[in-house]
């Protein structure tokens, strides 16, 4: 019994090893178009898992995700843009000022919590959107900012690689999100992690415990909105184009329904579910004007007969098989 | 990291249709992108439809090759209606775009089509597609926000209008428009000047403060939805008794004269398309477009999509369908003159619109409905690049 | 000092058009915790069905009519059959109602096309007032008195009635509720059916103002959100003074400071949240 949690985890290394061999394969069998779209599913992907952080880990779920999503693709855009700034100053800034937002929407959201919480944070979210909407001489305002430039990575040893190709810019992100996806899994089987499960379970219990609650929650608001900018950032940069519907609620929505579609608490879940829906959204409109129509039905069957999600449906089935397999063992 | 290997599944299922065999003979593929769903899809959709109705007429053939439409909802955003012609353009490789009009989107747009060299026939009245974005392979078929404002503020002068409010969109359209009209009164006789959001349900304050110090007339520049409305509470706070009404650019489109009131009967504006205008083309366009939308008028969006799409067809028939060559098929539309239901049309030296406008006001038809009175004829309208750079 | 008046009542008959929403969605709220993101759709199809029945009958009262007790029907359905099996699963019952705004929303933009839709004013209030040297219409002070009256019949509902008092029973201890022999499950189905008739309700009525188009329904749910946000959920008075204060500040919001409409609304929202976090007459 001891080995079986490792051998399973070599397990996931071996598989996790051919993905990653496969995704570099990619551009090979891919035209530019779908790899566009592996692109936007793995931001995508990324700003789900950064949400799930909060929503499945933490139990604070957010109506306002896309706030940090959007401020860091703005800064980024704008410094690019206006000042020509490279992508290793833009970027992190980008990030930065995605953190520093979160550090003060955290301050007032905190105080709440359910659907109180979920109703703050959708209105601070808004009031970051009446910014980039109202603010035209800064942000374009309805227009947004077009032309963004495609950055190249300037490397030591004046190493210059364009990532204006699309096959460039793919590796460009499979790294990133690589290793943004690898620091969450990181966090997650951390022991802040296991706190933050402890918080969704009973705060009152941790406090009871001698743990700062707050003080993990709000780690917790800002890493997610952290990691959130940083899929903003890959975003814009894909785009080449920012506008306010970055941080629109209909965009907050959008990404919390990828993390209960996927499965909230797992990660791997809401990356599924951010895949599905991206390509819903993008392939099957392709067919009918109907899409809205097909997404909403999706919604509702997921709901009915897998509330815990996709990935939820997978899990449940193994637990029974392992069930059943230590009942025979039993018996 | 699985989730890896489902996008990678997916991708691959995919892959089918990314890898068809090129042809010698294929169709010409045309992308036709709208905004197909939301508030903007009143326009979107029969003007997609008047596109397909131009090249019903020809039977989808032209010089011996079949053209094949592909269609793409924008949903009127800017980043949904990039994804989609990133689409068009790199899964279905389209020879051509004849899409949107929402000013947004074509902004988004037009770094992407210059950079992959797409001809591009837009109706998006953003001054900046033949400016500051222009590209030898941009067209625009629809008037400059300059362009059309000028008319208007032109007409509202004739009207013997001194002092003016201005109320129009939060947006580069209305707010070209309101340049226009400032230097055509001058600043000091444009008593106030507003700009409410896209889709503001309602105008009360707006106009309570227009009542509060009335001037000659209002300039308005708002479109969908939004014409009727503020048409309707102004006639309901009772400023249709004080000020009249110029709308700027498709104000009063027959599409929007469904939804107005009664007392919208005098409602003014200069633009493009006029429903009643009696020429066999014009009789033609409506007859066939009524005949397939339950006896609903055709308005200037769709009037400009079809004309569009009859100047493309009219380019490829000069280069002999060999539409393959761009450069050739770019040449070709910017020396395209045709003759449509409003008299001829073309593209100037930057690709903006050429074409005829009539100064419209509205009025009760012979059947109760409202309908526009073809006023007097501006021949010809040209971009005024020179007075706006 | 007329001017203020006209836009005084400007901005409350707004508000109490996003009154008639949020009540609805604050008293599901209290009593079932459900936040009924599908309450934009109700909105959104019970115009929708007024606009159709005014135009066939021409009569304001039966389209009024039909198209409040359509939707809590619908209402109805959806709370039995749908809602009813996530009872406080929060994550579920967002899927799920977001799933039938989508639905909901596409089914119209199928049924009654793209174009917007506007509803005809009753025949009685299709004129306007002097008012101080400025025409009123009189559909607007009809709206006022209107949504009064609904008010006043709400918290008769709640305070003065039997059903008003299972209700209250229900909210403060569900379990203890049902001990006493309340049924509580007939409770959540007439109170879901309640919000809806009160979300249709205000659909049809709005139609003569804001007008009935595609995307009305997420306008709506997020303006009934800010409204629920500043007054409190659950609390009738909330819903009330929160739908007058957002009626408000849109109103002179877009007088002072055009440029920041929206804006105007969202800042004090949050500036309100700061202060009280469950909002004015809310509870956690």
């Amino acid at each position: 019994m001891n080995t079986e949690p490792r051998q399973r985890n070599n397990a996931a290394c071996g598989l996790a090893a051919i993905l990653i061999l496969g995704m570099l394969a990619l551009p090979y069998f891919l035209s530019s178009y779908y790899l566009g779209l592996a692109i936007e599913m793995m931001i995508f992907a990324l700003f789900a898992m950064s949400l799930d952080l909060l929503v499945g880990y933490a139990g604070m779920a957010s109506l306002g995700h896309a706030a940090y999503f959007g401020v860091a693709a703005y800064t980024t855009g704008l410094l690019a843009l206006r000042l020509g700034w490279n992508v290793w100053l833009a970027l992190p800034a980008g990030v930065l000022m995605a953190a520093l937002t979160a550090a003060l929407f955290g301050l007032l959201a905190l105080r709440t919590r359910g659907s109180y919480f979920l109703m703050i944070t959708l209105a601070l979210s808004q009031v970051a959107w009446g910014i980039a909407f109202g603010w035209r001489t800064l942000t374009g305002g309805d227009d947004g900012l077009p032309d963004v430039p495609r950055p190249a990575l300037n490397l030591p040893l004046h190493l210059s690689w364009s990532l204006a190709g699309s096959t460039a810019f793919y590796y460009f992100v499979l790294v990133a999100i690589t290793v943004a996806t690898l620091l969450l899994i990181r966090i997650v089987i951390s022991p802040f992690g296991f706190a933050l499960r402890g918080i969704r379970e009973s705060e009152a219990r941790m406090l009871a415990l001698g743990y700062n609650v707050w003080r993990y929650k709000f780690v917790a608001f800002v890493l997610a909105a952290v990691f959130a900018g940083f899929a903003g950032c890959l975003y814009v940069y894909y785009n080449r184009f920012v506008s306010p519907d970055y941080l629109h609620v209909a965009r907050s929505a959008e990404v919390l329904l990828m993390v209960i579609l996927g499965g909230a608490g797992t990660l791997i879940g809401p990356a599924v579910g951010a895949a599905v829906i991206v390509l819903l959204q993008n392939l099957i409109s392709a067919y009918t004007e109907r899409w809205l129509l097909i997404l909403g039905i999706v919604y509702v069957f997921v709901a009915l007969f897998a509330p815990n999600g996709l990935v939820g449906v997978f899990l449940e089935y193994r637990a029974s098989r392992i069930k059943r397999h230590v009942k025979r063992l039993n018996s | 990291m699985r989730h890896f290997s489902i996008i990678a599944l997916l991708a691959l299922g995919a892959l089918g249709a990314s890898m068809q065999p090129a042809l010698s003979q294929e169709p010409i593929k045309i992308g036709v992108m709208f905004p197909l769903t939301g508030p903007l899809a009143s326009q979107g959709v029969p003007e997609r439809d008047a596109i397909k109705q131009a090249f019903d007429e020809v039977h989808d053939v032209v010089a011996g090759r079949k053209i094949e439409l592909i269609y793409e909802d924008s949903a009127a955003k800017p980043d949904i209606g990039l994804t989609k012609t990133k689409a068009l353009v790199e899964r279905d490789n389209v020879n051509l775009l004849l899409s949107e009009l929402v000013s947004s989107v074509g902004a988004a747009m037009a770094p992407y089509v210059a950079e992959h060299k797409i001809p591009w026939i837009s109706t998006v009245a953003l001054a900046s597609l033949t400016r500051a974005q222009k590209s030898p392979y941009i067209f625009r078929f629809v008037p400059s926000s300059y362009q059309y404002a000028l008319v208007a503020a032109n007409s509202g002068k004739k009207l013997g209008w001194k002092k003016v409010y201005f109320i129009g969109w939060n947006a580069p359209p209305a707010r070209e428009s309101y340049q226009v009209v400032k230097k055509i009164f001058g600043a000091e006789n444009v008593v106030d000047a507003m700009f409410p959001n896209v889709g503001t349900t309602d105008y009360a304050p707006y106009l309570t403060k227009m009542d509060a110090q009335p001037a000659d007339g209002i300039f308005a520049a708002m479109w969908g939805a939004d014409a009727p409305r503020i048409v309707e509470q102004w006639a309901e706070y009772g400023l249709n008794k004080k000020m009249p009404i110029f709308g700027i650019a498709s104000f009063t489109s027959e599409e929007l004269l469904t939804d107005m009131p009664p007392q919208a009967v005098g409602v003014r504006s200069a633009y493009t398309y006029c429903g009643t205008l009696d020429t066999p083309e014009n009789k033609k366009f409506v007859d066939e477009f009524k005949a397939q939308h339950n006896n609903a008028m055709p308005g200037s969006y769709m009037y400009m999509g079809y004309m569009a799409a009859k100047m493309v067809i009219a380019a490829l028939k000069d280069i002999n369908g060999k539409v393959e060559d761009k450069d050739a098929f770019i040449d070709a539309l910017s020396k395209v003159h045709v003759k449509g239901p409003m008299g001829e049309a073309s593209f100037d030296e930057h690709h903006g619109m050429v074409a005829n406008f009539y100064e419209l006001t509205v009025e009760k038809g012979a059947d109760g409905h409202l309908q526009n009175h073809c006023g007097q004829l501006i021949p010809q309208v040209r971009d005024p690049y020179a007075m706006f750079p | 000092m007329a001017f203020w008046l006209i836009q005084a009542l400007n901005g409350i008959s707004f508000g109490m058009l996003l009154f008639l929403l949020a009540a609805g969605l604050s008293l599901i709220y209290g009593l079932m915790k459900v936040l009924n993101l599908t309450h934009g759709s109700f909105y959104l199809l019970g115009g929708y069905i007024g606009v159709a029945v005014v135009r066939t009958t021409g009569s304001f009262v039966l389209a009024t009519l039909a198209g409040a007790f359509a939707i809590a029907v619908v209402g109805v359905v959806m709370e039995r059959f749908f809602l009813r099996r996530f009872h406080l699963q929060e994550l579920p019952q967002a899927l799920l109602t977001f799933g039938f705004l989508f639905i909901f929303s596409d089914l119209a933009m199928v049924i009654w096309g793209s174009d917007p839709e506007t509803m005809p004013k009753p025949a009685l209030f299709d004129h306007s007032v002097q008012l101080g040297g400025f025409y009123y219409p009189s559909y607007r002070l009809f709206i006022i008195a209107f949504g009064l009256a609904v008010a006043a019949f709400l918290w008769w509902l709640q305070e003065g009635t039997r059903v008003g008092a299972m209700v209250r029973a229900s909210v403060d201890n569900e379990e203890v509720a049902r001990a006493l022999g309340i049924n509580v499950s007939l409770l959540f189905s007439l109170v879901f059916a309640l919000g809806a008739f009160l979300a249709a309700l205000g659909g049809v009525m709005g139609g003569p103002i804001v007008g009935v188009y595609p995307g009305a329904d997420f306008d709506v749910l997020l303006l009934g959100f800010v409204v629920v946000i500043i007054g409190g959920l659950g609390s009738l008075k909330g819903a009330l003074f929160g739908g007058l204060a957002v009626g408000l500040l849109d109103n002179f919001g877009k007088v002072f400071f055009p440029e920041l409409a929206l804006f105007t609304v969202f800042a004090p929202m949050a500036l309100i949240l700061a202060w009280r976090p469950s909002g004015l007459f809310g509870h956690e």
